[in-house]
């Protein structure tokens, strides 16, 4: 498709959506631990497990997009201007990712068990380090999932992306995409170790909050974008170009298909049929809403990272000298 | 606003072919003239934080002069040595509105807050004392965040790293020297000066406004 922005591959639009998906996902797992406690240990695990494989995929992703790799890899110089937003997100992915693996290792019971054996009184600290460690990782998930917006938000470049509401909008489908994928390993390890009820309702109702958050600050970018129809400069313009790809043009068919309606209604659907549902209906409807959030959330980056046309300044110069 | 934008390139077949031919053939000589190009680099090198220019130095365009013949971005290309696979640091681009077209030829503005810089996460991109924003290719990890954050979407990539206009410093202008752009201009279209200078020789200058502060004037 001609006239998208494809400086950018594949590579970055996987990375925003996996650090996103795998920092909402070990949120949504902490919020399993601290209510379920060591008795939903083996699901808390795979997901902690789940996220950090997000991470390193997607750090993978953006070595894999970068001209020089190999010098990529040497973090300390080049990820050592403190002033750029990449740097600061390559750093906190790579934080995130030791200590997410770290509370996996604290929580699983064959490390926890080996750990214990070799360090003395650890079996007595183990839980107050869990805790300890999930919290600080939730806070390190949480910077994550603004920080795959915020590198988009600060390429003044871009108008589509220049704006605070795309980090909200990344933060929402982040959490939403990290309770999908949590709700989907539960899911398949209920036999071993099921969900409580109202654990499994806390997720629900956080799917339906997150989707209609997520759709109203999806419409009020897409909206702002749009603008009015006298363009008062060539940047609105762009943005209003970037918009209209994405609503009614070239990217219409997967945003509608995708983002939207699998993406978002149905999840909603699904959540609400769960809640009100019996729970053999419940668990089919969780799980493909669950696999719906997933693909629009994937859809939904890759739409932004494309529609993401360049302005031309110079054209509000040259069109002066036009009169 | 209804104007319409066409990057242009005039370039034939036959003049590739013939660059191609030459290339093959004077493969001896091209040795030569990169052993002299890293001397040259080397000389740039011990100046490049201050750089070679006296004060802060922009590019003053004068659309209605330019008749679109290239040789600015002809003459850009051959003293950085821009392969034809590649695009050229300089370009031409056609601005129309109502019937009437201007030519307006563009390279980096060399802002002066360089969104390039600040984005650059291996500190890669740097501006000299007279203003001439340039890269450290040895630095660049070519991750193409400076293209997303750069207004006029200026940067270019090689298999190396990032290549983009650095007012032919690193190639070994010296003092007092227009990069090759402007001196290759003949008709007026195309000047290059400190700021000051520009804005003096054309008092109303238009200003090209972006949130980076580019020193680029239109007249």
């Amino acid at each position: 498709m001609e006239g998208l922005q494809d400086i950018w591959g594949w590579q970055p639009a996987l990375y925003l959506f996996l650090g996103g998906m795998g920092a909402g996902a070990f949120i949504a797992a902490m919020v399993v631990y601290f209510r379920e406690g060591d008795k939903a240990r083996s699901t808390v695990f795979a997901s902690l497990v789940a996220a950090v494989v997000c991470l390193a995929v997607g750090l993978l992703l953006l070595l894999s997009e970068l001209i020089t790799p190999l010098r990529g890899m040497m973090m300390w110089q080049s990820f050592s201007n403190f002033g750029s937003w990449m740097t600061f997100g390559a750093w906190i992915v790579f934080a995130a990712l030791v200590v997410f693996a770290l509370e996996a290792i604290v929580v699983w019971e064959k490390t926890a068990g080996a750990l214990a054996k070799r360090i003395k009184g650890f079996d007595g600290y183990a839980p107050k380090l869990a805790r300890a460690l999930g919290v600080v990782s939730c806070v390190l998930g949480f910077c994550v999932a603004v920080y795959t917006g915020i590198l988009l938000m600060s390429a003044p470049g871009v108008p589509l992306w220049n704006t605070l509401l795309l980090p909200c909008l990344f933060t929402v489908s982040a959490l939403d995409t990290g309770v999908a994928l949590v709700e989907v390993i539960a899911l398949a390890n209920r036999k071993k170790a099921a969900l409580s009820k109202e654990t499994n309702r806390i997720l629900e109702y956080a799917v339906v909050a997150l989707v209609v958050l997520e759709l109203a600050v999806l419409a009020l970018l897409l909206v702002s974008m749009a603008g009015s129809p006298v363009q008062e400069s060539h940047e609105a313009a762009v943005a209003a170009q970037s918009a209209a790809l994405i609503i009614g043009g070239d990217l219409a068919l997967p945003f509608w298909a995708l983002v939207v309606l699998v993406g978002l209604v149905c999840p909603l659907a699904a959540a609400l049929v769960a809640l009100v549902g019996k729970s053999d209906k419940a668990q089919g409807a969780t799980l493909w809403g669950a696999l719906g959030a997933m693909i629009g959330g994937c859809a939904l980056r890759f739409i932004i990272v494309m529609a993401g046309l360049h302005a031309d300044p110079v054209i509000d110069a040259v069109s002066q000298l036009l009169g | 606003m209804s104007i319409s934008t066409t990057a242009l390139d005039r370039r034939s077949a036959v003049k590739i072919a013939a660059a191609a031919s030459l290339l093959a053939a004077g493969g001896a000589c091209i040795f030569m003239v990169d052993a002299a190009h890293a001397e040259d680099e080397g000389r740039a090198e011990g100046g490049r934080e201050t750089g070679p220019y006296a004060g802060r130095v922009g590019f003053l365009v004068k659309p209605h002069n330019c008749l679109n013949c290239q040789a600015c971005v002809e003459a850009c290309r051959k003293f950085n040595k821009t392969p034809e696979s590649r695009p050229a640091r300089r370009h031409i681009t056609k601005y129309e509105k109502d019937g009437e077209a201007l030519f307006v030829s563009t390279s980096c503005m060399h802002c002066e807050e360089p969104a390039c810089a600040s984005v650059c996460p291996a500190g890669a991109i740097k501006k000299a004392e007279d203003g001439v924003v340039y890269v450290d290719k040895d630095r660049c990890i070519g991750c193409k965040y400076c293209y997303q954050a750069c207004p006029f979407g200026v940067p270019t990539y090689s298999s190396a790293a990032m290549d983009k206009c650095d007012c032919c410093t690193l190639g070994g202008t010296r003092p007092g020297n227009a990069p090759r752009c402007a001196e290759a201009c003949k008709f007026g279209a195309l000047h290059f000066g400190t700021v000051d200078e520009l804005l003096a020789q054309c008092p109303d200058a238009k200003v090209v406004e972006a949130s980076t502060k580019p020193s680029f004037y239109l007249a």
